[in-house]
């Protein structure tokens, strides 16, 4: 068995698509230079020379290949033929709950009500701000950069104060048993 | 660095001091620090009128006192004192 190279462009893509409509599992090698000389010569050359690794690379390439033009064309159909009649309203609507609600419920477990006022409040009211801006503008990335950065930085200040609240007695009780 | 910004440019908001310290400010630091300024009587803050159809709470404009223009001019004037006689320190 050997494999050709071929080097026109145009000819490999009409290979790999004749390829391609007989099943052939390694439409991917085909596309990548590699001629089929026969049904499975590519699998038999791949094996004598015990190539299993790269034989399972080009079946999950294909396979994938395949998903992705599966999903490309379902695109090109709903954005070109969008469904006529407009969908039936869904009979309960999901409710929105604002952003950082999750983070201002957490936040009251752990903070007193003056940390709230003072810290958390003023926090959540610029990142609601900023996030309702975002949505205004249309920029569905920057919103979700918005809402992880905002989220982050919570989960590091939550963990902090955790850290504090857990040092603080053990520091009293040492200090109190003259340890230091 | 924070009262400075609130000195020169006059009131404040949270995101605002963020955007304009040029990244010298984080926003993780920023609302604790603001907080313990409050509390000393360096700043102070009150929130903001929302304008009609705003959406979301209301933010918290934070300006500087008279006190906290005080504490910085001191501030820069004991910077400047210790820059011509750093033997104050102590160091040579």
């Amino acid at each position: 068995m050997k494999i050709i190279w071929r080097s026109r462009p145009i000819r490999r893509i009409v290979v790999w698509r004749r390829s391609l409509l007989r099943g052939n599992p390694y439409a991917v090698a085909t596309l990548c230079g590699f001629a089929v000389t026969a049904e499975g010569a590519f699998l038999t050359t791949a094996l004598v020379r015990g190539q299993w690794a790269l034989a399972r690379v080009f079946e999950i390439g294909t396979e994938l290949l395949l998903l992705a033009m599966s999903a490309i064309a379902w695109k090109l159909y709903r954005l070109y033929d969008p469904p006529r009649q407009p969908r039936r309203p869904p009979l309960i609507r999901r409710i929105h709950r604002p952003p950082g609600a999750w983070m201002y419920q957490m936040a009251q477990l752990f903070f007193s009500p003056r940390t709230m006022q003072g810290v958390f409040d003023p926090w959540l009211a610029d990142f609601r701000h900023e996030v309702f801006g975002d949505y205004h503008d249309k920029r569905s990335v920057r919103i979700l950069v918005t809402r992880g950065r905002y989220t982050w930085l919570f989960i590091t200040h939550l963990t902090a104060q955790i850290a504090v609240s857990v040092m603080k007695p053990m520091v009293a009780a040492w200090r109190f048993l003259g340890l230091s | 660095m924070i009262l400075g910004l609130l000195i020169a440019r006059g009131e404040l908001y949270g995101l605002e001091i963020v955007r304009q310290s040029e990244g010298r400010v984080g926003a993780g630091t920023l609302y604790v620090t603001l907080n313990r300024m409050s509390e000393k009587g360096f700043v102070e803050s009150r929130l903001e009128d929302a304008p009609p159809g705003a959406m979301g709470p209301p933010r918290r404009l934070y300006r500087a006192t008279g006190y906290g223009l005080r504490v910085i001019r001191w501030w820069e004037s004991a910077k400047r004192v210790f820059a011509r006689r750093p033997a104050i320190l102590g160091m040579p």
